[in-house]
């Protein structure tokens, strides 16, 4: 790997290196922590919009708040039973479902004629309503009129 | 004069990018390259980063104030080493989100930002940057 190189491609192909020169076994781990940070993440924003600080979260799920720091750091790996304790301890329920490609989501609609019309299913892509910029504007919406 | 920022990696849905600034890169790589264990703690950040996942742990905003709005970044070992890879985030062609990795921070002392960090954090704020997808 040249490291001085400055030409674009070349800087790509020094990071590609890097991120591919992990091990299968590498890999998985890195999986896990990324499914583990999945659950982390929803567990952080519903502890900010209760108010709840790590200390305060760990008291409720009964453990230090230096573990719950390990986890958000990825040092160590989360289990199911603490899952579940901050599951109750925020009244909340992790939703498990398989992501799935615009594609794919789409493809489980398609158009059928059930005696009183033809149903098309419109491909409409869901905005991101986390992130404003995406919103479409008004003038660019499409309004159906029903006869 | 703008820098430029190579874009290095980018999320499955197109939304969120990550870049490299260029005039930077040689120390920004030479830091992350230098073992196992900061390879895998700059996967893992670009992995929260790019999945839009919330973790302050790993990486957070740095908005010490209204000029640094955009500044953010990427921590490496808190508690420990605590380095930091100070970011700007911009929003680039058809809304993607781009961080761009700017300035690196060895030895973060304290829970405070000093003199040195938030110069570090107000002369990322004034970085303007042309991207680059090689």
């Amino acid at each position: 790997m040249n490291m001085k190189s400055s030409n674009p491609k070349e800087i790509k192909e020094s990071f590609d290196q890097l991120f591919n020169s992990f091990t299968e076994e590498e890999k998985i781990e890195s999986s896990a922590r990324l499914i583990m940070f999945r659950f982390l993440s929803i567990i952080e924003e519903k502890s900010v919009a209760m108010g709840l600080n790590r200390k305060q979260l760990a008291l409720k799920i009964g453990t230090s708040p230096s573990y719950i720091t390990q986890l958000y750091r990825g040092d160590k790996m989360v289990n199911l039973i603490t899952l579940a304790k901050f599951q109750k301890a925020l009244d909340l329920e992790f939703d498990i479902a398989e992501k799935k490609t615009y594609e794919e989501a789409v493809t489980d609609y398609p158009s059928f004629n059930d005696g009183s019309g033809f149903w098309v299913y419109f491909p409409f892509k869901i905005p991101d309503y986390k992130d404003a910029v995406s919103l479409p504007e008004m003038d660019k919406c499409n309004v159906l009129q029903v006869a | 004069m703008k820098r430029t920022a190579i874009i290095i990696r980018t999320s499955p849905d197109g939304k969120r990018q990550i870049a490299v600034d260029q005039h930077n890169y040689s120390e920004i790589i030479g830091y992350i390259s230098q073992d196992k264990r900061h390879k895998k703690k700059f996967n893992d950040i670009c992995n929260v980063v790019l999945s839009s996942l919330k973790n302050t742990d790993l990486y957070d905003k740095e908005n010490i104030n209204s000029k640094c709005r955009h500044v953010t970044a990427m921590k490496f070992f808190k508690g420990q080493e605590n380095d930091r890879l100070y970011c700007k985030e911009i929003h680039h062609k058809n809304k993607v989100l781009v961080i761009i990795t700017s300035e690196l921070l060895l030895k973060k002392k304290s829970q405070k930002n000093t003199q040195k960090e938030i110069n570090l954090i107000e002369k990322v704020a004034g970085y303007e940057y042309e991207v680059v997808e090689p």
